[in-house]
C-alpha cells in the first residue's frame, strides 16, 4: 500500500480533489515551509508571512478543481503565494521591513565572548544575513522576487518567467541587475561584513 | 582572431549570456563560447567572479525556523433542522450543552444560527504550533458593553459570532488531525509542542467565550431596556391621546358653560 508520503504531487492533488484531506494535508507537509521562506522573503515579516502560507493553501485547496495540472502542482502553489504576496506589498505600501534589530553589535558582543570559531562563525553568518536581507529590500519587487525564485528555490529562467509572466530575456535581465545592485550595496557595507565568512562562502556552493 | 571576435561580440556586454553562463543554464554552444571569452577577457571574468561572489554571499540569508504545522481542516454542515433547534423558542431549548443553548436574545439566537450553517460549510486552514490561526489571534476580545445596544453593536457580535463558531470546530477538528498525525511519526517534542499550543488556544477559546458571553448578556439587559423604556413611552403616548381625547369631549362642554356663565 503506497502511504501519501511516498506519493507525487499530482497523485495527492487527484486524492484530494476527491476529497482526501489527509492528502491535502501530505501537500501541506511538503510544501508549507518553502511557500512560507518565499514570502518571508518577499515581505519581510514573520507573521504576515505566515498568514500569506495559511491563505495560499485555503485558496489551493478551495481551486483545486480549477488546477488542470498544465503546470506543475508547486508551481500553481508559487503563483497563489506570489499573487498574496503582491497583494500583501500593495496593502502596505511601503517597502519590507528588516527584523533584524541593527543597534545591536554582534562583531563586539562576540569579541567579548572566550574565542570560539563557532561562535563567530554563526554571529558572522547572522550579520551577513542582515547585511543581505536590508540589501534585498532596496530592489524592485520584480528583482528581488526573481532572485529569490532563482536562489532560494532553484527555479530556472522559464520557470520564473512563466511566474512572473514575462519574458525569459526579461528574466534574466532581472536577475543581472539585481545581483548587480546587490554586489554594490555589499560592497558599500563591506566594513560590516565579516572579512572571515567571504572566503568561505566564496568557495561554497549556492 | 575572427572566433575571439565573435565572442567579444556576443559575449562583452551581454548581460543575458554571463547570466545563463553564471547560472549554468544555457545551451552547451553558447557555454562554450562564454568560457571561451571569459578566458581571454578579464572585464568579463571579473563580472563573473563578483556576481559569483554576490550569488555565495546570498546563502547566508536564513528564515526564521518557526514552526509551521498548517493543517486542512474542513467540518460538515448541520443538518438545517438542528441549526433551526438553536432558533427556538427557550422553552424548547435543552438545558444542558454549549453557550448557545442558554436563553439569548431572539435576534442572537438567529445570527448564532446563520453564523454556525455558514461555518459548518467552510473550509479552514489552522495551524497546529505555538499560536492560534492567524485569523483568530487577529480576532478581537468582546469587550463588555457599556452603552445600550446599538445597531454596529449587533454587528460586532455577529463578527464575534463568526469567529468563535469557526475557532470551535477548528479547535475539535484540531483534535482529530492531531491524532491522526501521531501515526504518521511526530517528533516527541513536536507533538509536545502541539499539544501545548491545542492547550493554550482552548484556554483562550474559554477566555473569549466568558467575554462572548458578558457582551451577549449585556446586550440582553440593554435590549430588555430598551423595550421597557419603549413601552414607557407608549403608555405615555396612549395617555396624551387619551386626554387630547378628553380635552376634545370637554372643551365644547366648558365653552357652552361659560357661555352660559357670561349670559347670565
Amino acid at each position: 500500500m503506497v502511504s501519501d508520503v511516498t506519493r507525487s504531487d499530482e497523485e495527492l492533488v487527484t486524492r484530494s480533489r476527491g476529497g482526501d484531506v489527509d492528502s491535502f494535508n501530505q501537500l501541506i507537509l511538503r510544501w508549507e515551509r518553502p511557500i512560507y521562506a518565499l514570502a518571508y522573503r518577499v515581505i519581510g515579516r514573520e507573521e504576515d508571512a505566515r498568514d500569506v502560507c495559511q491563505e495560499t493553501f485555503l485558496r489551493a485547496y478551495r481551486s483545486l478543481a480549477g488546477f488542470k495540472g498544465q503546470a506543475k502542482f508547486s508551481s500553481w502553489l508559487y503563483r497563489i503565494a506570489l499573487n498574496l504576496c503582491r497583494d500583501w506589498i500593495r496593502r502596505q505600501r511601503r517597502a519590507p521591513v528588516s527584523q533584524f534589530p541593527e543597534d545591536v553589535d554582534v562583531l563586539e558582543a562576540a569579541a567579548a565572548t572566550e574565542p570560539a570559531e563557532s561562535i563567530e562563525d554563526l554571529v558572522a553568518r547572522r550579520e551577513l544575513s542582515a547585511v543581505v536581507e536590508e540589501a534585498m529590500t532596496l530592489l524592485p519587487e520584480e528583482q528581488r522576487t526573481a532572485i529569490i525564485l532563482k536562489e532560494y528555490h532553484g527555479m530556472t529562467f522559464q520557470e520564473i518567467a512563466d511566474l512572473q509572466g514575462c519574458p525569459l530575456s526579461t528574466v534574466k535581465t532581472r536577475l543581472y541587475q539585481g545581483l548587480s545592485v546587490l554586489r554594490r550595496q555589499l560592497e558599500r557595507q563591506g566594513q560590516t561584513v565579516p572579512q572571515m565568512v567571504t572566503p568561505r562562502l566564496r568557495s561554497g556552493s549556492s | 582572431m575572427d572566433e575571439k571576435n565573435m565572442n567579444d561580440i556576443n559575449v562583452c556586454g551581454n548581460h543575458e549570456a554571463l547570466i545563463g553562463y553564471l547560472y549554468d543554464e544555457c545551451e552547451p554552444a553558447e557555454r562554450e563560447a562564454v568560457a571561451a571569452h571569459v578566458a581571454l577577457c578579464a572585464s568579463c571574468a571579473d563580472e563573473i567572479r563578483t556576481l559569483g561572489d554576490t550569488r555565495a554571499h546570498l546563502v547566508s540569508w536564513a528564515t526564521p525556523a518557526l514552526p509551521l504545522g498548517f493543517q486542512l481542516t474542513r467540518t460538515e454542515a448541520e443538518p438545517p433542522a438542528k441549526v433551526l433547534e438553536h432558533a427556538g423558542p427557550a422553552s424548547r431549548r435543552s438545558k444542558s450543552g454549549g453557550w448557545w443553548r442558554q436563553p439569548l436574545p431572539a435576534w442572537a439566537q438567529a445570527a448564532a444560527a446563520v453564523v454556525i450553517f455558514a461555518a459548518g460549510m467552510s473550509v479552514n486552514i489552522v495551524r497546529l504550533s505555538d499560536e492560534a490561526p492567524a485569523a483568530v489571534a487577529q480576532a478581537p476580545v468582546p469587550q463588555p458593553v457599556a452603552e445600550p445596544a446599538r445597531v454596529e453593536d449587533i454587528a460586532v457580535t455577529r463578527a464575534e459570532f463568526a469567529r468563535l463558531a469557526e475557532r470551535l470546530r477548528a479547535i475539535e477538528h484540531a483534535d482529530v488531525q492531531l491524532a491522526s498525525r501521531t501515526g504518521r511519526e511526530i517528533d516527541q517534542d513536536e507533538l509536545f509542542a502541539r499539544v501545548s499550543a491545542l492547550e493554550q488556544r482552548s484556554v483562550e477559546n474559554d477566555r473569549r467565550t466568558l467575554g462572548l458571553i458578558s457582551t451577549v448578556a449585556t446586550l440582553a439587559r440593554e435590549a430588555e431596556n430598551q423595550r421597557e423604556a419603549t413601552r414607557t413611552v407608549n403608555a405615555m403616548r396612549e395617555d396624551v391621546r387619551e386626554l387630547g381625547y378628553a380635552f376634545r369631549t370637554v372643551a365644547p362642554q366648558l365653552a357652552v358653560r361659560t357661555a352660559l356663565t357670561s349670559g347670565r
